[in-house]
């Protein structure tokens, strides 16, 4: 018979993503082993990061400081703004080093399998940022699926009345790759998107 | 362990685990099939563009007694559909037929007239200008596929065949329409024109490469709005995420 508290701890568990009820037995019994300084200081992080950690009021990243320090600092080029599905892509992009612009997160994308529309996604926030004349380009950076076609599309359709640049990411073959592998779909994405030298 | 290569088409995606993605896929030689695409995220190798939602593709995988997911070995994109995510409504359209088969089907059994009217719906979606009419199509053969083909062309009640009359009633729970003079006193009724009635019918026993004919009328698609999603949804026992999304971006 297994011990309340830890039958608790293990549905808990098995609430996070990926996790099973036999990997959540076995990280139970990893904190069971460890010093009740280790434990604590683990049950502390969760509750610090949802009392400390928050979305960012402009760009809907997440911060623990409101507005975050991407939207607080001097950027060069925030006169460009770089849509993204989460907080994940952001960080992606912010680890090239190269884009200098600014950012919104949709926090998701366009997805009728799992009843997310327009009005579910920060779209309205992002036309408002929009409307304040400051951004000249729009890079949509969403995934190059089915849905965040769809999402791209969708704001290109709602932005570009606006007079402003919509750009699209590139599309097709990734450094390193090799041509003869890669599918016709991709080539083809390529060839669309290729730019003069 | 066996491998298997069969044509199919996408209908359900999900990340799992860092790399590795669960993709649920319905075969012409198979039915519905869910496995494990491992590495589909970070290597596109294998799978490229061909692991996206809808996608109609050739695929191979490995199979094992004891495993409920099967191992996707090899994904290769026949048709993509490309104008199916062009606009909101066509996408929730694709969602939809997908919803219903990955919902309403058991696993591995195989039905290829069903697969095949998915590949043509699609290709119709895909094709402009796309049509509100396509769902209603859709919905009546796979209510004949899978064996809840509503009786649309005698009353339930009186046996009598519906040839006259202004307006007869659809009857959800019991799958089909009742005569102005049995539906008397009777609640929950969903009003009914003959013209659709009869269009219905014929969504149902078409050939397939005939069913673009059909015309609905915007009385036939607005009362057959009424009755077929909610049929569905009737026997499946839940709400369609799709439906519910569709009913969204419609206001």
């Amino acid at each position: 018979m297994i011990a309340e508290a830890l039958n608790r701890l293990v549905r808990e568990l098995t609430k996070l993503p990926s996790i099973g009820e036999k990997t959540a037995l076995r990280m139970a019994f990893h904190i069971i082993s460890l010093p009740r300084s280790e434990a604590q200081s683990l049950a502390q992080s969760i509750i610090e990061i949802k009392e400390k950690v928050t979305l960012c009021s402009v760009c809907f990243n997440i911060t623990d400081c409101n507005p975050c320090s991407i939207c607080e600092s001097d950027r060069s080029n925030s006169d460009t703004i770089c849509v993204v599905e989460s907080p994940a892509h952001l960080a992606a992009f912010e680890r090239t080093g190269q884009f200098k612009g600014i950012y919104h997160v949709l926090q998701g994308v366009i997805s009728p399998l799992r009843n997310t529309s327009p009005d579910d996604l920060k779209i309205k926030e992002l036309v408002t940022r929009l409307q304040q004349g400051k951004v000249k380009e729009v890079i949509l950076a969403m995934n190059p699926t089915r849905e965040g076609e769809t999402t791209a599309i969708y704001l290109a359709n709602i932005i570009k009345p606006l007079s402003l640049k919509v750009t699209r990411i590139a599309q097709g073959i990734p450094r390193g790759g090799e041509i003869e592998y890669l599918d016709e779909s991709t080539l083809k994405s390529s060839l669309e998107g290729r730019r003069e030298l | 362990m066996p491998e298997y290569r069969t044509t199919a088409v996408i209908l359900t995606i999900r990340d799992y685990g860092d790399i590795d993605r669960i993709v649920t896929f319905y075969t012409s030689d198979f039915g519905k099939v869910s496995g494990i695409a491992k590495g589909a995220k970070k290597s596109l190798k294998r799978f490229g563009a061909a692991l996206d939602l809808f996608s109609h593709v050739d695929i191979s995988f490995f199979t094992k007694e004891t495993l409920s997911l099967v191992r996707i070995n090899h994904c290769h994109l026949k048709q993509s559909f490309p104008s199916l995510h062009k606009d909101i409504t066509s996408m929730s359209y694709g969602s939809y037929m997908a919803e219903l088969i990955n919902e309403m089907t058991a696993e591995r059994v195989a039905h290829r007239e069903l697969f095949h009217t998915l590949i043509k719906l699609l290709s119709l979606i895909d094709s402009s200008p796309f049509k509100e009419d396509y769902l209603r199509i859709f919905e009546m053969r796979f209510l004949v596929a899978s064996g809840f083909r509503p009786t649309l062309t005698h009353c339930l009640d009186c046996k009598q065949k519906l040839e006259k009359g202004p307006r007869f009633w659809f009857n959800i729970p019991r799958g089909g329409v009742v005569c102005p003079s049995c539906a008397l006193n009777k609640n929950n009724l969903h009003p009914v024109s003959l013209g659709t009635l009869k269009l219905l019918e014929q969504a149902g026993n078409l050939t397939l490469d005939k069913i673009e004919r059909l015309n609905f009328s915007s009385q036939a698609l607005e009362e057959s709005r009424e009755i077929m999603p909610h049929f569905v949804q009737y026997h499946l026992g839940k709400e369609l995420k799709s439906l519910k999304f569709l009913e969204k971006i419609r206001g």
